[in-house]
């Protein structure tokens, strides 16, 4: 093993150009996989981050509400919300419960007749807003609804209806039993979430839309939050366990959709992206080696008619393409990651792609990649792979170079 | 008696047709022997030492190196046997352009498994083909006579049964021909070292205890010559 370890690294030094392209070649590879993995991780952090607050790390419904998610159904709700909240407050591990009403409207300026403009709206206790949303942080203009009668509109729901601050907007919702439920809104506030499809969205107090869907005392669900997001699965484990709570349909927000394939999405793409750097890499690592392979058969000749073994003369080749690989990827993700690292502060804007993104998936218009040490390490190793699947062909070839080739000699 | 072809053909592909290179060539060549093969270009030289030096396996007839029968063994098997018993050295010198003239030497050491006492046997090795104070040159800092000298202390270091050369003067100048066929010589009388070459060479020639002519892959003269 000695002397093939010498002999790779003293042909490393040989054409140090040729080297010197396939050590970029990698670092360039295993510094994109660096920020591309950076981002997808910023994406994904991002999201559930965001949407896991916007949805409850636990969300306690009635069971037959569940059944039904996608139609929000009011009808099957939480009668009495507060002995609920009450019940989740009390659990260790839970720093806060929200009732939380959501109903499909339709809504229209005042002065017009009511369209086709929808809009999802919410209806919950101011503290949700401010402590879970961070609504108003995201407020364009305005404020956020103080009392009954007011109303935030996301930008794009706004701008559908021609509304903007004080003005007034009717959205017609219905009661829990089926019948339409019109409520007259002023705008208070305007809000930007980063993305046209959150933007349709309305907010009102908890107290609005009970009246709204006629449902005094009552929510459609509670929404428990945890100090971490990872916290989830406990907590709900835990809440289910409580016979106040038995009736209920509790779920962590990985249980439910669409993050209970958002995660698997994610990784399929982290794995589609990684699998197109490294072959491209590893096309271009081929390149190289195959290229010295071919200039030194007949060395490769003496080496075999020395004695050397085939697979001796295939792990020589290895270890050159593992050590040019080693290289490029400390150079590779040392740039990557202070790229990335840059990008994290900056941002990366994906303008209207991200719009047409499916609507339960609330990407933000500008990510923020996310380097970590896990996703260094993971470039580097890809970086060998790289070289292992560039390398793999050539040390096959040169395993393959015959001790007559000793013989035939250059002129 | 060290190796012996007995009833060897080789054939080669050529496209549709098979170039018979070799013809039933018996042939023995014992210890101490300083032989020549020699015949006009595509006679079949290179060929037989190919098969002498285990480089490469008969198409039918068998090859003996000390009495065994090396035609059927596994490369790697073979490769332990070029690497233990047999020492080359190649027209084109063919040292590693990455290693001086000390770890070249060293190198053979190495494949053909020797453990102790290496730095002194290459030291030695070079020091008998005059180069003491070459020892960590790189080839391309060496004259070709002074790389045919590296890689003649290569096939020697190890004590090979025999050292096959296939036309070891046709890259080097008359003089510097002359002087590592008198190298070679000396070897041969002085520590009993074995050599077979191929050449077309008259001075090498002159200077061979022994010469098999070839022809059209069959042997056609064997003379053995009064010591010089
Ligand atoms: N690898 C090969 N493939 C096809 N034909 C070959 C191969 N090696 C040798 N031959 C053929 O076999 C015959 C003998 O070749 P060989 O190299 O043994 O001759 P040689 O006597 O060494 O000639 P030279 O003096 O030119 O070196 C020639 O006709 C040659 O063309
Ligand atoms: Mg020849």
């Amino acid at each position: 093993m000695g002397i093939l370890l010498q002999l790779a690294f003293r042909n490393l030094g040989r054409n140090r150009r040729r080297t010197l392209l396939t050590v970029l070649t990698v670092a360039l590879g295993t510094g994109l996989l660096t920020v591309a993995l950076s981002m997808l991780t910023g994406i994904l952090l991002d999201t559930l981050k965001f949407a896991a607050a916007a949805v409850g790390h636990v969300r306690v419904v009635d069971p037959e509400y569940a059944r039904r998610d996608q139609l929000m159904p009011l009808a099957y709700n939480l009668p009495d919300v507060a002995a609920v909240v009450a019940a989740a407050e009390g659990q260790p591990g839970v720093l806060s419960a929200h009732p939380h009403i959501m109903m499909g409207v339709t809504g229209a300026r005042e002065d017009q007749d009511i369209g086709e403009n929808f809009s999802l709206l919410h209806g919950a206790p101011i503290a949700y807003y401010t402590d879970i949303l961070d609504l108003d942080v995201y407020l364009s203009s305005g404020r956020l609804p103080a009392k009954d009668g007011e109303a935030v509109l996301g930008e794009t729901f706004a701008a559908e209806l021609d509304v903007k601050v004080g003005g007034v907007v009717i959205v017609l919702g219905q009661t829990q039993d089926g019948s339409p439920s019109p409520a007259r809104l002023e705008v208070v506030g305007l809000v930007d979430l980063g993305n046209k499809n959150v933007n349709r969205q309305t907010f009102v107090l908890l107290s609005q839309a009970q009246w709204l869907a006629d449902l005094e005392g009552g929510a459609t669900e509670v929404l428990v939050h945890t100090a971490d997001h990872d916290d989830a699965d406990e907590v709900a484990a835990a809440l289910r366990s409580q016979s106040a709570l038995s009736a209920y349909d509790v779920a962590a927000w990985n249980e439910r959709p669409p993050f209970d394939s958002v995660g698997a999405f994610l990784q399929a793409v982290r794995g589609i992206v990684s699998g197109i750097i490294v072959f491209i890499t590893g096309l271009g690592v081929l390149n190289t080696m195959l290229m010295s392979v071919l200039e030194r058969t007949n060395e490769i000749g003496v080496m075999r008619a020395m004695g050397l073994t085939s697979s001796q003369t295939r792990a020589m080749f290895l270890v050159e393409a593992v050590t040019i690989a080693a290289f490029g990827g400390v150079v590779g993700v040392s740039l990557g990651s202070g790229v990335a690292f840059y990008l994290s502060r900056v941002g990366i804007h994906l303008g209207e792609a991200v719009a047409k993104a499916p609507a339960g998936i609330p990407l933000h218009e500008t990510v923020y990649p996310h380097a970590s040490v896990d996703t260094v390490v993971l470039a580097f190793l890809l970086g060998l792979a790289m070289a292992v699947v560039g390398g793999i062909l050539p040390a096959w070839r040169a395993s393959r170079i015959q001790p007559v080739e000793a013989m035939r000699h250059r002129r | 008696m060290i190796c012996q072809l007995v009833g060897v053909t080789k054939s080669y592909p050529m496209g549709d047709l098979l170039v018979q290179a070799l013809r039933g060539v018996n042939v023995s060549v014992g210890a101490g022997e300083f032989t020549v093969f020699a015949g006009p270009s595509g006679s079949g030289k290179s060929t037989a030492l190919n098969l002498l030096g285990c480089l490469d396996r008969p198409t039918s007839g068998e090859v003996f190196l000390d009495g065994q029968n090396v035609a059927t063994l596994s490369d790697d098997a073979l490769g332990a046997v070029r690497a233990r018993r047999i020492g080359f050295i190649f027209q084109s010198f063919n040292l590693i352009p990455v290693l001086t003239a000390s770890e070249n030497v060293d190198l053979a050491l190495r494949l053909a498994g020797v453990e102790g006492s290496r730095a002194e046997r290459v030291e030695k090795a070079l020091t008998e083909v005059g180069l003491k104070d070459y020892l960590h040159r790189r080839p391309s800092q060496l004259s070709g006579g002074q790389q045919q000298r590296v890689a003649i202390a290569r096939a020697l270091v190890k004590s090979p049964a025999i050292v096959i050369a296939d036309e070891p003067t046709a890259n080097l100048d008359s003089t510097n021909g002359e002087a590592i066929l008198d190298l070679m010589r000396q070897m041969n009388e002085e520590k009993g070292v074995t050599f077979l070459f191929s050449t077309h060479d008259p001075m090498v020639m002159a200077r061979a205890k022994r010469v098999v002519r070839l022809k059209d892959g069959e042997v056609v003269a064997d003379e053995v010559r009064a010591p010089s």
